[in-house]
């Protein structure tokens, strides 16, 4: 079915107009993925109309690549500033800025880039190889996976509490407890909305990550020692080529993290602000003596990295080959192709497959231009990090609000990110977990519509359902060993016990 | 202009009478100026650039289909035509903005409003003060009829009859999957549900079409409630198979495919509308620019045609017949009262 074809269509996705298509989306991606409030998926809408007089393969490719190169742009502010540019770079605030903290942000960045390209040419290629058999498997999961997968991401807050599991189960009920807000799809009752009509809508994502990451960290900037930096260093070292040993060390949390992204790709909905935790919560799990995980520990950084991006290709299959979105960036991908006269499904692959397998290799060219451009980019941003906190901070609380309203065009959204900024500053200073928030803020509703759409599916019997399906035993596997490993007893941390009592944070 | 008139006074108390003669005459100058501008900008309205306010977030169905139309909406208007999401509560953020516009001062702004969506100000739950004469409806955009869905190949289900025995013989064991309680396609599911005796399905609730289609691709789901203009695809793919269109006629692209009151003789018509709304108030003239643009703008052939390849049915409507389809929706809701009945 695959052959000498496919690889025809690589010299389409080459040609001039196909290849400046390719550098502006990835160029606009980064930048919009680099600035909190502003996602890819609004990216990609708004490049929509400038595609219109595209030819379909060319407009198409500028999307794709666009949406490549947002996921992979969120990391920077996430490394550099903790401010995380998207949901799906949270996690890398934790061991990314520790590190930029410790003077090694170029380190960071450059092991970023890394797992990122590679995590989206890796996931570039299944797209393109494999993209038929996989969509039947994505059509497997139903509400029992649905929500076994949403309990299993939550096992990774106990991982990521560092130290307090109890301040960080804590964090993770106050995330599920807000996920409630918001009309009950079930019932059409608004649940702990005070008559205030942003609340119907639910407790937004993004309001939340500014406030608890970047917003926090704004405040957390402004205090102390105005003239210092970021980073403590004076000068960048600027190397961005990854050394052997430096991969050779983080080998197995890279295809962990590779492996994660690549998987949950395929879920439709599940994406990358998941992958990204259940990545780390498994590197935290397989720490070693000697491991700094909270403080900066590279591999972790490798794992979330690896994941977002590993997610990218993968989560195109089930829009390319059966027209479902799998999250809001496929949706858009999906409408514009729609716009030009293709549809999406079995038969799009028959009638244009010079169409769909140009886009593909499309999507796989701009992972590696991503890369170069991100040179460039990562490098002006990196800058950053010299500059005094006194002008950090400020211009991080400045980004956060303007950033949210840009996203939104709601005041009340701002207001929330400010009260989620004021949370995150104090939970930090009192060694709770915000990473445990937002997790059960992403997390509850896919957990609560699992576990209802599950008990209707199931006429009321969910447990001798779920013993019928393998897929739903395979992760109901996965859970046990997760919460085994979170909690097993681990003789090395005996001896740290002094560090794990100080906030991360404060400990320079 | 004020600025001009507090020169004047100030020459006339401090400087003498050839300062003031001075403020005197810029405070002229500025009058003429802007008497000059005023006249321009009656010639010319709109004066500058018009929102169109989308009250759902970035991608989604009704986000696609205003940035499809507001390059021929500018074209018309000959002003830049800027999309802004305000996304929250349903659409409701949007909407009480709107109801609140201010005739003068909003006079570059126009509004979409889903139907039924809006409708929800129906229900006694949300406490919702407005009505739907809260907002000054201009023009329909675009009416997506509802349908029933199966999977194809499934070979219990040949017909809606079929489905419909199906159903009554095995009470709660039918699952479909349908968007949101008070969205178009719950509206159709609880008529038929409280019109056709004996009719009780199960529901699994989405707030994507993504979610539905794979549920019942997937076969976790017995039938899916959609859109024509969304699912006629997924038939075309072999993936889906229609049972029936909840409209008044059959749907010219399902053309097989029998309405919902063809085959039980209940009249169940639901559809995903959207419509435009201007401030209340708003000056009649204005109001003239904008209808006769949008009506212009939504004739343009190369429009429709990339309307047609979205599957998104343009049906254009203004004035009696817009209000009449409005009150035929509003009476629907009342007569179905999705609120009593999921509890």
């Amino acid at each position: 079915m695959f052959g000498e074809d496919v690889l025809g269509y690589l010299f389409n996705a080459v040609s001039p107009d196909n290849f400046l298509a390719m550098l502006l989306g990835v160029v606009i991606g980064l930048v919009i993925g680099a600035i909190p409030g502003l996602s890819p998926p609004m990216a990609i809408a708004l490049l929509i109309p400038v595609s219109f007089n595209m030819a379909p393969d060319t407009a198409l490719i500028l999307l794709v690549s666009c949406f490549a190169a947002g996921i992979y742009g969120g990391s920077f502010s996430a490394i550099l500033l903790r401010a995380p540019g998207t949901s799906a770079s949270a996690a890398s605030t934790i061991e990314g800025y520790e590190m930029t903290k410790r003077g090694k942000a170029i380190q960071a960045i450059r092991i970023s880039t890394f797992a990122s390209v590679v995590g989206g040419l890796i996931s570039g290629f299944v797209l393109l190889l494999l993209a038929p058999p996989l969509a039947v498997v994505s059509l497997l999961f139903g509400p029992s996976e649905y929500f076994l997968v949403a309990i299993l991401g939550l096992t990774a807050i106990a991982s990521v509490a560092f130290g307090s599991v109890l301040k960080g189960l804590l964090s993770g009920l106050l995330g599920l407890f807000l996920s409630t807000f918001g009309i009950d799809a079930y019932s059409g009752f608004p649940r702990y909305t005070f008559d205030m009509i942003t609340l119907e809508s639910g407790i937004g994502i993004m309001p939340a990550i500014i406030g608890l990451f970047a917003f926090a960290q704004g405040m957390e900037l402004s205090e102390g020692e105005a003239k210092t930096n970021i980073s403590g260093e004076k000068s960048l070292s600027w190397n961005i080529w990854p050394r052997p040993s430096e991969i050779f060390y983080v080998r197995w949390s890279l295809i962990r993290g590779w492996a994660t992204g690549l998987v949950m790709g395929i879920i439709p909905a599940a994406g990358g602000s998941i992958a990204q935790w259940i990545a780390y919560a498994w590197e935290i799990r397989r720490a070693k003596p000697g491991d700094r995980f909270g403080k900066g520990e590279i591999k972790g950084l490798a794992a979330t990295e690896g994941s977002n991006n590993g997610v990218t290709g993968t989560s195109l299959i089930p829009m390319f080959v059966l027209g479902i979105p799998g999250g809001i960036s496929a949706a858009v991908i999906l409408g514009a192709l729609m716009i030009h006269g293709l549809q999406p499904g079995t038969q799009l692959f028959k009638n244009n497959p010079e169409v769909v397998y140009t886009i593909m290799w499309g999507f796989i060219i701009a992972n590696v231009m991503m890369g170069f451009v991100a040179v460039f980019l990562a490098r002006a941003m990196a800058y950053l990090t010299l500059f005094p906190r006194g002008i950090i901070g400020p211009l991080i609380i400045i980004f956060s609000i303007i950033g949210t309203y840009a996203g939104t065009n709601n005041v009340d959204d701002v207001w929330m990110m400010i009260a989620f900024g004021v949370l995150g500053y104090f939970m930090v200073k009192h060694n709770y977990s915000p990473a445990g928030v937002l997790l059960g803020l992403i997390l509850g509703p896919i957990a609560e519509n699992g576990l209802r759409d599950m008990l209707v599916v199931s006429y009321g019997s969910p447990v001798s359902f779920i013993l019928t399906r393998p897929i739903s035993i395979a992760i109901l596997v996965l859970i046990v060993l997760a919460l085994y490993f979170s909690f097993r007893p681990k003789p090395w941390e005996q001896t740290e016990t002094e560090d794990v009592k100080e906030p991360p944070r404060l400990d320079d | 202009m004020s600025k001009a008139k507090s020169m004047g006074g100030k020459g006339r108390g401090g400087f003498g009478r050839r300062k003031f003669l001075a403020g005197a005459g810029a405070v002229a100058g500025a009058a003429t100026f802007t008497t000059a501008a005023r006249v321009a900008k009656a010639a010319k309205f709109p004066s500058g650039p018009v929102q169109l306010v989308v009250p759902f977030g970035t991608g989604g169905g009704s986000d696609r289909a205003m940035r499809l139309f507001a390059p021929y909406l500018a074209k018309e208007l000959g002003q830049p035509v800027n999309v802004i999401n305000i996304a929250g509560g349903g659409g409701w953020k949007a909407w009480s903005q709107m109801a609140q516009w201010d005739p003068e001062k909003d006079d570059h702004i126009i509004g979409t409003i889903n139907l039924p969506h809006v409708l929800s100000l129906l229900d006694p739950r949300m406490k919702r003060t407005e009505t739907l004469e809260s907002f000054n409806f201009i023009a329909w955009h675009s009416l997506d009829p509802c349908i029933w869905a199966v999977r194809e190949g499934d070979e219990r289900f040949q017909s809606l009859r079929a489905f419909i025995d199906h159903a009554k013989a095995n009470p709660n064991r039918i699952v479909m999957s349908t968007t949101a309680v008070g969205s178009d396609d719950h509206m159709g599911i609880a008529f038929a549900e409280k019109f056709v005796d004996g009719f009780k399905v199960q529901k699994v609730y989405a707030n994507n079409d993504g979610k539905k289609i794979q549920e019942v691709i997937g076969g976790h789901t017995d039938a899916v409630g959609g859109n024509v203009g969304y699912y006629v695809p997924y038939m075309l793919d072999r993936k889906l198979r229609a049972i029936c269109v909840l409209s008044a006629d059959r749907s010219p692209n399902l053309p097989t495919v029998p309405t919902f009151e063809e085959v039980t003789g209940k009249k169940n018509i639901s559809f995903a509308g959207r419509t435009f709304a201007l401030a209340n108030g708003i000056a009649a003239e204005k109001q003239a620019v904008y209808l006769n643009a949008i009506k212009t703008a939504m004739a343009n052939p190369e429009y429709a045609l990339k309307e047609a390849a979205n599957r998104n049915p343009l049906v254009f409507r203004e004035g009696d017949e817009l209000w009449k389809a409005l009150r035929e929706s509003e009476k629907l809701v009342n007569a179905v009262k999705f609120w009593e009945l999921e509890q």
